[in-house]
C-alpha cells in the first residue's frame, strides 16, 4: 500500500523518469547498467519501477530493444528511436516552462 | 537456475497480466537479480539472491508496477456498470412476473436461458440471483468493449434521462396533512376489521348488520393485506423526516408491484360470498392491470429522478 508521500513522489516522478531515461538512453544502455548510471549522476530509480517504464516507452515507440545474447548472460539493450527524440524535445519544452513558472510562484510566495 | 529465483519468477508470472512479451519481461528481471548480485555480492548463491530479490520488491507489487494503465472495465465506462445492470435487472426480472403472473415460460435458447416462475416464494427469490445475472452479463460487455480498445459512446440511459420529458419528483418535506389522513384511515380501518372482520361489504346499512362481499378466507387476507398497506404508507410517508432519498419511492412502488402482481395470478378458488358475482372477476383483473401500469410509470419516474440527483 503507498503512502500519500510515496503517491506524490510517484506522480512527481513519472514524466520526469520518462525524459530521464529518453535522454541517458541516447547511448545503448539495458536496465541495470541504466540504474548505475543514474545513481553516478546522484538520482536514484526503484528497479522495479524502472523495467516497466522502459517497457512502456517501448509500447509507445520512443525507445527501441534489443537483446545481446553474446555474452555469459543475455542483456536487453534499449536506445531512443528518431519518434523518441521528437517526444523528448516536446516533454523538455513542457519541463522547462513548468519550472519557469515555479521559479515566478516561488517569488511571488517569497515576496509576498 | 538458483531455487528461490525460480520461485520468485514463478510468482511474478502468476500475477503478471501481458498480452505479449511476458517470457522477456522474465527474462530480463532474471538477468538483472543475477547481475546485481555478481556486482553487490562478488558471488552469485542462494542467499545473495534471495537479497536481491528483497530489493527488488515482492512479485506483486513487481507485477503490479507493469500494470500500470491497464484497466479491467475503462473507468469511462464504470458509471455505465451498476446503471445498465439496473436496466436489464429490470427487463429480466419483469419476464419473470409476466412468467409468473400468466404462467408462461420464456427460453432463449443461444443463451441457454430458460424464466419459468411457478410460485411466489420463487420469483422473490430469484430476485438476487436475478440481479447478480444480469451484473455479470453488462460487466462482460463492457469489460470486452474496454479490452477492444475501441471508442465507443454509450449514450443510454443519458438520453433516455434527459430526453423525456417526465419532471423530476421533488424531494420535499413529510407533509403533516397527509400523515393524519392516513393514521386516520389506519384507525377507522382497525376498528371496522375488529368489529366485523372484514373491511369489504356487498350493503351498508346503519340498522343492520353489513353484508360482507367476500368469502370468508379472501376477505381477512384482503382486509390484512389492505391495512398492512395503509400501515406500510404511513412508514412511507413518515420516512423522509428521517431520510431524503428517492429510495423510499422506488420500495414503496415494488411493494405495490410485487402485491398487484400476486393478486393478479389469483391464488383464491373462492372470492365472493355470491358466486354469481364471479362475473365481476375480469374487471378486477383490469384494476389491478391498470394498477401495475400506473406503478411501473411511477417507478420509472423515481429512477430517473435517481439518475438525474447523481448526475447534479
Amino acid at each position: 500500500m503507498l503512502t500519500q508521500d510515496n503517491k506524490i513522489g510517484v506522480e512527481m516522478n513519472r514524466g520526469f523518469l520518462q525524459i530521464m531515461a529518453l535522454l541517458a538512453l541516447e547511448t545503448p544502455m539495458y536496465g541495470y547498467m541504466m540504474l548505475r548510471f543514474i545513481e553516478e549522476i546522484g538520482y536514484s530509480v526503484e528497479e522495479n519501477t524502472l523495467y516497466p517504464m522502459l517497457r512502456r516507452l517501448e509500447k509507445n515507440g520512443w525507445i527501441s530493444s534489443r537483446w545481446d545474447v553474446e555474452h555469459d548472460r543475455p542483456k536487453k539493450y534499449y536506445e531512443i528511436t528518431k519518434e523518441g527524440k521528437i517526444i523528448r524535445n516536446k516533454l523538455l519544452s513542457i519541463r522547462q516552462i513548468q519550472n519557469g513558472v515555479i521559479t515566478k510562484l516561488l517569488k511571488e510566495v517569497k515576496n509576498g | 537456475m538458483d531455487k528461490n529465483l525460480k520461485i520468485y519468477l514463478e510468482e511474478i508470472d502468476h500475477y503478471l497480466i501481458l498480452k505479449e512479451g511476458k517470457k522477456e519481461v522474465l527474462e530480463e528481471i532474471e538477468s538483472h537479480i543475477l547481475e546485481k548480485t555478481e556486482k553487490n555480492f562478488g558471488k552469485i548463491s542462494e542467499e545473495n539472491i534471495q537479497k536481491t530479490i528483497n530489493l527488488f520488491g515482492s512479485a506483486k507489487e513487481v507485477a503490479e508496477k507493469y500494470l500500470d494503465g491497464f484497466q479491467i472495465i475503462s473507468p469511462s465506462y464504470k458509471k455505465y456498470l451498476f446503471r445498465y445492470t439496473w436496466i436489464l435487472f429490470a427487463i429480466h426480472y419483469c419476464l419473470k412476473i409476466i412468467s409468473y403472473t400468466f404462467n408462461l415460460a420464456f427460453n432463449f435458447s443461444p443463451f441457454g436461458l430458460s424464466i419459468k416462475i411457478t410460485g411466489l416464494m420463487q420469483l422473490l427469490s430469484e430476485a438476487l440471483a436475478t440481479w447478480i445475472y444480469s451484473f455479470g452479463i453488462v460487466a462482460l460487455i463492457l469489460y470486452l468493449i474496454t479490452q477492444s480498445e475501441k471508442e465507443i459512446n454509450l449514450i443510454w440511459p443519458q438520453f433516455v434521462v434527459s430526453k423525456f420529458k417526465i419532471k423530476t419528483l421533488p424531494l420535499n418535506a413529510p407533509s403533516r396533512l397527509k400523515i393524519g389522513i392516513i393514521a386516520g384511515l389506519l384507525i377507522i380501518s382497525l376498528i371496522i376489521y375488529f368489529k366485523f372482520n372484514t373491511l369489504f361489504f356487498m350493503t351498508v346499512n346503519l340498522h343492520q348488520t353489513p353484508e360482507p362481499l367476500f368469502a370468508t378466507a379472501f376477505s381477512q387476507f384482503m382486509s390484512l393485506l389492505v391495512i398492512g398497506l395503509i400501515f406500510f404508507e404511513l412508514i412511507c410517508s413518515i420516512m423522509p423526516y428521517f431520510f431524503k432519498t428517492y429510495w423510499i419511492n422506488l420500495i414503496n412502488n415494488c411493494v405495490y408491484l410485487i402485491v398487484a402482481v400476486f393478486l393478479l395470478n389469483n391464488p383464491f378458488k373462492e372470492i365472493f360470498i355470491n358466486p354469481s358475482l364471479d362475473v365481476l372477476k375480469p374487471i378486477g383483473s383490469w384494476i389491478l392491470i391498470g394498477i401495475i401500469v400506473i406503478v411501473v410509470f411511477d417507478l420509472f419516474k423515481a429512477l430517473i429522478s435517481m439518475v438525474r440527483t447523481e448526475k447534479q
